[in-house]
């Protein structure tokens, strides 16, 4: 019998049954049930399951990009098709009807199906107008294919990590790699047109999430729509604050979108909306407060004295915010 | 002493327990109503990203503060002989002012890990840390109780005392540390049966995690390899290996497929998940020396093996089997979990596929086969 696993909950167990708030029976029925509980691997293994998908698209990817010119193309497109047909098939014969609420899928494996689906047809797509062109040099398209069959796929078959994908595809038809990572990296924040583009994108996703919020399609997909929502329209606000010399407008704008999203964190008690937008709007703001001090007293101590002075008072402030939340949202 | 106090602490422990049995229909309605209110007393915390966001402004005040003490201060620092002197001043102060206002905080404000108090901590201790550096710097003797002040991290005080020991260092370095994690790991065993000791569950929680580690670490051979080439000198030539290679190799191999076995047969989530880790570290370690110059491949077969390992646990634990089970647990934190998942797969999918390499245009196929425009036929 395994002891160590059981006594973090016999101490509070023994507490409860002396402060007489269990009875007997109800202490021995919890005892049996915290001894015969089952181990639950749930969450490893599915974790196990979708590093798999990922590494094998990852590797078949580099697999089909290496070997574009040298090995057979027929049977490898065949393959990967065949590949692709058989989770199409497998999502067909397991499907459940489409509905805007959340759907619990009967197979453990249908969403994993799903994602390797959708990544096998843009791995196909791509290769498909690479050996023969059907779309000429418009490469736009070879996005935009897989963007709308994922964002299909994610609404049909209910999957947010399929969303996430085509969500960055549709970012990549504008032009933009909106990936965590690549999203400062990628772009090129100094050329003015990407940034409408990134504002106009944001707004774009911004305003579907508000809208299906609203409508009740799909509530539980908001979060993915407003992490990248607010992801892009705050770096692009951010990129036009430092670079272009439209400062005010620029801050102006960055305050109304942290409003805004702070406000839907605290409606939908997302506190990593929360911390995102105050976190950007405080970079904003202190980038203006160093810009104008730097202007005025040319960074002479004075100045110094005053940005450090600055940095305290607002840190306080915002700490004072984050500690006082529960009563501010109660308040509300 | 303890900082917090402890029997608010245990009462977020029992309304957890509580949630958890009522989820499962053990305790009524009515009683885990009573129950929440007879502890209804609880310290302040805040959820992880909150937490964050405090840590980060609370460093930034210290730093600001360092800022302005160090621009009144400056002057002195420059004219003076003694500059490291008056550092080691400053870090003892801001130490010690750390300290007092996380007193003070919790004292006052009834916090326990909301961000604030971990920062005031974490930054405290480093200070503090930097400055016994400092002075051990200055002196500057070879004595082992000085060293023990520099290395608080016990790890850092066995590898000196090992390293001391010279030639034999070499040799028993490994084994040292495998004798010394296990002890510690056995150790903590013993511990975590008292329930006096909840106040340090977590504690004890994380260094039976490094524990584990250590104990890999010492015997990996990725490790022993470079370890001895940098810190012992060990030069080796061209077809020779490491002494009792094939030992390290073994264990490397062994030790993450035990922790899995016996986390499984335990039913302990520490000893499972070390092991997972240590399963694809194991695999690096292994790629690193015996790679064949094929990432696609290993890739490939790398996604090949865990999807059918997955499919195959989950088909045989539909039904519970050794009372382990793929059901999922009952627990509040799932949300984050669903959601991180989304995320990461955008992380993974986007730096390799065709896909995105054509959104850069003449990129596609032209990079590595030439001729941007030559299209389909090479």
């Amino acid at each position: 019998m395994p002891i160590y696993y059981i006594y973090t909950s016999m101490m509070e167990l023994n507490q409860l049954y002396k402060d007489e708030m269990i009875d007997e029976d109800q202490f021995k029925k919890i005892e049996a049930f915290e001894s015969s509980k089952l181990f639950s691997v749930n969450w490893e293994l599915r974790t196990i399951l979708y590093l798999g998908v990922l590494l094998l698209s990852s590797g078949l990817g580099i697999f089909v990009y290496l070997n574009i010119d040298t090995i057979g193309h027929q049977a490898i497109l065949a393959s990967i098709a065949l590949a692709c047909l058989f989770c199409f098939y497998f999502i067909h014969k397991h499907k459940q009807p489409y509905q805007n609420e959340m759907v619990v899928h009967a197979s453990p494996f249908f969403d994993y199906v799903v994602l390797l689906g959708c990544l096998l047809f843009a791995l196909f797509v791509g290769y498909f107008q690479y050996q023969y062109s059907p779309f000429g040099q418009h490469y736009g398209i070879l996005v935009f294919i897989p963007t709308v069959v994922s964002f299909y796929l994610a609404y049909r078959f209910d999957h947010k990590g399929v969303l996430s994908i085509a969500i960055t595809g549709l970012a990549s038809t504008f032009g933009l790699s909106v990936s965590p990572r690549q999203l400062i990296d990628n772009n090129d924040f100094s050329d003015f047109s990407v940034i409408l583009t990134a504002l106009a994108l944001g707004v774009i996703i911004g305003t579907w999430a508000w809208y299906s919020n609203l409508k009740n399609i799909k509530k539980h997909f908001s979060f993915t729509y407003n992490n990248f929502a607010l992801n892009i329209l705050c770096i692009a606000t951010l990129a036009s604050l430092f670079d272009q010399d439209l400062k005010i407008i620029s801050l102006l704008v960055l305050a109304g979108i942290c409003f805004y999203f702070i406000k839907q964190a605290l409606v939908q008690q997302s506190y990593l909306f929360l911390l995102l937008s105050v976190l950007y709007g405080y970079i904003g703001l202190t980038y203006i407060i160093f810009y104008l001090l730097a202007e005025i007293g040319n960074m002479n101590e004075c100045a110094f004295l005053f940005g450090m002075l600055y940095v305290i008072g607002s840190a306080i402030g915002v700490i004072f915010l984050f500690l006082n939340l529960k009563k501010i949202v109660k308040a509300k | 002493m303890k900082a917090y106090n402890a029997d608010i602490i245990k009462n977020s422990f029992l309304k957890k327990k509580a949630a958890f049995w009522h989820a499962n229909k053990l305790i009524s309605d009515e009683q885990y109503t009573a129950i929440i209110q007879k502890y209804s007393a609880s310290l302040q915390t805040s959820n992880v990203f909150v937490k964050i966001g405090l840590f980060i402004f609370i460093l930034f005040i210290v730093l600001a503060s360092l800022g302005i003490f160090s621009l009144f201060f400056s002057s002195i620092m420059y004219n003076s002989n003694n500059a490291i002197g008056f550092g080691i001043f400053t870090c003892l102060l801001y130490a010690t002012a750390c300290f007092f206002v996380l007193e003070s905080f919790i004292k006052n404000k009834n916090i326990y890990n909301t961000g604030t108090d971990e920062a005031l901590l974490y930054i405290g201790l480093t200070f503090l840390a930097v400055g016994i550096f400092l002075i051990t710097d200055e002196i500057s003797s070879d004595s082992p109780l000085l060293f023990l002040f520099t290395a608080l991290p016990f790890i850092t005080f066995a590898v000196i005392m090992v390293m001391k020991l010279g030639d034999v260092a070499k040799l028993i370095m490994p084994f040292a540390f495998m004798l010394f994690s296990g002890l510690l790991y056995f150790q903590i065993k013993k511990q975590k049966h008292r329930t006096d000791l909840f106040y340090w569950a977590a504690c004890l929680e994380v260094t039976e995690y490094i524990a584990l580690l250590l104990f890999y670490a010492a015997g990996n051979y990725y490790v022993i390899r470079e370890a001895s080439v940098s810190y012992f000198y060990l030069t080796i030539d061209e077809g020779q290996d490491i002494p009792l290679a094939f030992v390290f190799y073994l264990f490397t191999a062994l030790v993450p497929i035990l922790y899995v076995y016996f986390g499984l047969k335990r039913k302990n989530k520490i000893l499972l998940w070390s092991g997972l880790i240590l399963v694809a570290a194991s695999a690096l370690t292994f790629k690193y020396y015996f790679s064949l110059g094929h990432p696609e491949i290993a890739l490939t077969g790398a996604g090949i093996i865990l999807i059918l390992v997955a499919y195959f646990s989950i088909n045989y634990l539909k039904k519970p089997h050794h009372g382990i089970t793929y059901e999922e647990e009952i627990n509040e934190d799932s949300f984050l979990k669903s959601n991180a998942e989304a995320l990461i797969i955008v992380e993974g999918m986007t730096q390799q596929t065709p896909v995105k390499q054509a959104q850069n245009g003449v990129n596609f196929g032209g990079g590595e086969s030439g001729g941007a425009g030559s299209g389909g036929s090479y």
